[in-house]
């Protein structure tokens, strides 16, 4: 099966003085790397502003996405002066709330609370993706052309399976998604499906009538992921 | 001949140390002024009379090469580069790790001042491209998502491993393709082969290496290396800027280019290998 | 008439660029100096912020030095500092200071490793001594 699939360019504003820079800067690398690697490109904002064309040509085709740490929206100001409007901008303080109180200006050493607002802002990204190519693009599916997922400095993103109604299903980020969880604290028992579910769907489509077995074959798998974690 | 000295002011390295106890003992050689590259880079005129004057020797401790972008950046016609951690990679030796000289490192810099004087008496020849190459004037492009690959549309031809050459008067200009420099993005160093040495087609030529990653240059031609592009050895960030002309890398006099050809692929041909490559990342 | 001089905050601006490491090389240096090496002398702003012409940034750039930490030879935070009216003390380019640590893997655009570390560190150490020169009212080799 092959789908056409339309990139969507997405734009942050990487703000240097607040946390909500910082922190719209790594979902959107998350985005990227993670959970839409196949459909997304990265436009570096200052190379934009600067007026590199190349960025400027992108944006100006394709649909675009931006993302601003606070109200002063600086991505989407940028994107529409030199490129024309955005299909999709999203706020981070508006996403988060009073959430980004207590995260990092800096990527090293990541506070729980960043990383979970990291990981909310991302998710919520994803979703804009998937709602911007459903209006603007061919039909796409997140499933597709999954096989050969890579960040953009080319380093492979690890794969899972799971045994689904008899059929290997090959998911990207399989084992990342299971740390996210772990951190997230999610219980390797039936208590833990529903939670195990949601983060799967975040990244990996499932059918209303797949999602029991889904819950099983996830439950078994991350079961075992976390024997493994305890081990090493 | 009226000579000047520049050296670096590397105060917290070794290599600092020698590079001005180089410097002192050349102008005990030989007939020479030392310049101070403080006061130089503060009050360029007051040495003004004396590098209009001078042929300068330009000795660095580290590939910061702090004397050296001081003089070119201020214009001085510099005849001789010295450059100390070259020295020290080439003795095999170590060099001391205390800023006050050792006798290792001041038998080094005798040794450094040995060669260079007897250099300036029995100048070496230096390489010097032998045909006038003009840079590309019309492109093909393949796009692909935000990127942009340019490629030359007459008069170059590449390998598979986005290397391109050109050839003038039996001589082939070897450089990485537009495509191969953005992937790598921005390039801290080149490693040329030595001149006189002879290349087969599709043999090692060398590497550039970015902190994505390190590029071995596959050779597109067979025959002998006469000459490498000082400015990219100086500045390799100019492999990104001009890939296709000032960022040049090799020039090597061809043995059979007809039949190195027949193996090469013209502008066309390699637009459809970037294609390829670029979609499959 | 600016309040450059004695005891006036350097502002340390990076470009942040999103591509490559180097950008998120340039913005960690920038925290580690004003964060840890020269607490309360330097500071930073949003490039951004600036290149929009918000009318605080603007001023800010107008009213202090500026060291700004480019991740590439493109130089977006030199050059919107510059047309913005600031005056730029130093120009700090991320990939030439790579050339001291050949065989290096600094990481990528995410995240750096221990090498990118050491890298950024050895920025925000050389970009502090000129924020201390710039505080102390001295000038610095650009």
């Amino acid at each position: 099966m092959s789908a056409e699939i339309t990139k969507i360019g997405i734009i942050s504003c990487s703000g240097e003085a607040i946390p909500e820079g910082t922190i719209s800067r790594l979902a959107t690398r998350r985005v990227l790397e993670l959970l839409r690697p196949d459909v997304t490109v990265t436009l570096c904002l200052p190379l934009f502003l600067a007026g590199n064309e190349a960025e400027r040509n992108f944006a100006k085709t394709h649909p675009t996405i931006t993302i601003d740490g606070c109200e002063k929206q600086c991505a989407r100001w940028g994107t529409e002066k030199h490129s024309g409007p955005v299909s999709s901008a999203l706020v981070v303080t508006e996403i988060l709330g009073t959430q980004a109180a207590g995260c990092h200006l800096s990527s090293r050493d990541l506070s729980r609370p960043t990383k979970e607002a990291v990981w909310a802002v991302a998710e919520r990204i994803a979703a804009e993706v998937d709602s911007v190519l459903a209006k603007e693009g061919p039909r796409h599916d997140p499933t597709v052309g999954t096989t050969g997922a890579q960040c953009s400095c080319s380093n492979p993103v690890p794969f899972g399976k799971l045994t689904i109604s008899g059929a290997t299903v090959t998911i990207p980020g399989l084992q990342l998604i299971f740390e996210q969880c772990a951190e997230r604290s999610i219980q390797a028992d039936i208590t833990g499906c529903t939670a195990l579910l949601d983060a799967l769907k975040v990244y990996h489509r499932i059918l209303p009538e797949e999602e029991a077995v889904y819950r099983s074959a996830l439950l078994a798998a991350y079961q075992d992921f976390r024997c493994r974690a305890k081990l090493t | 001949m009226k000579r000047a000295i520049l050296s670096c002011n590397g105060l917290d390295k070794p290599e600092g140390s020698v590079a001005r106890e180089v410097a002192i003992r050349t102008a005990e050689a030989i007939e020479s002024e030392i310049i101070c590259p403080v006061l130089l880079n503060r009050a360029p005129a007051r040495y003004k009379k004396i590098l209009s004057g001078s042929s300068l020797i330009v000795v660095d401790g580290c590939s910061t090469r702090c004397a050296t972008k001081l003089a070119t950046g201020l214009g001085a016609k510099v005849e001789r580069k010295v450059m100390v951690s070259d020295s020290v990679k080439a003795s095999g030796k170590p060099l001391e790790s205390t800023l006050r000289l050792q006798p290792d490192g001041l038998t080094l810099a005798q040794s450094i001042v040995d060669e260079l004087v007897h250099n300036l008496n029995a100048p070496a020849a230096a390489p010097e491209p032998v045909a006038e190459f003009e840079a590309p004037t019309e492109y093909l492009f393949v796009t692909h998502d935000k990127f942009e690959f340019r490629i030359p549309v007459v008069d170059y031809a590449f390998n598979e491993n986005d290397v391109w050459a050109r050839v003038l008067d039996g001589v082939a200009r070897v450089g990485i393709s537009d495509y191969m420099q953005q992937k790598l993005t921005d390039i801290s160093y080149f490693d040329p082969p030595k001149v006189e040495t002879a290349v087969d087609q599709f043999g090692e030529l060398g590497s550039v290496e970015s902190a994505k990653a390190v590029f071995e240059i596959v050779s597109p031609v067979s025959g002998t290396v006469v000459g490498v592009n000082p400015a990219v050895i100086e500045n390799p960030g100019l492999i990104n800027e001009d890939p296709y002309g000032s960022g040049w890398l090799v020039e090597i006099k061809v043995t059979d280019f007809a039949q190195d050809q027949a193996l090469l692929l013209d502008g066309a041909a390699y637009a459809d290998v970037v294609k390829r490559k670029a979609a499959e990342e | 008439m600016t309040n450059e001089g004695i005891g006036n905050p350097v502002l340390v601006i990076p470009c942040s660029g999103i591509g490559k490491v180097h950008g998120l090389i340039s913005r960690e240096a920038t925290y580690l100096v004003t964060d840890e090496l020269a607490p309360g002398k330097a500071d930073t702003l949003c490039l951004a912020l600036l290149v929009k012409g918000d009318p605080d940034a603007v001023a800010e750039v107008r009213n202090h030095a500026c060291i700004t930490l480019d991740g590439c030879a493109k130089a977006c935070a030199e050059k919107n500092v510059q047309m913005a009216g600031g005056r730029v003390a130093k120009a700090i380019q991320v990939a030439t200071c790579f050339k001291n640590h050949r065989g290096a893997q600094p990481g990528n655009a995410s995240a750096l490793t221990d090498d990118g570390w050491t890298i950024t560190r050895e920025i925000a150490a050389s970009a502090a001594c000129d924020v201390a020169r710039l505080f102390a009212g001295e000038e610095v080799i650009r």
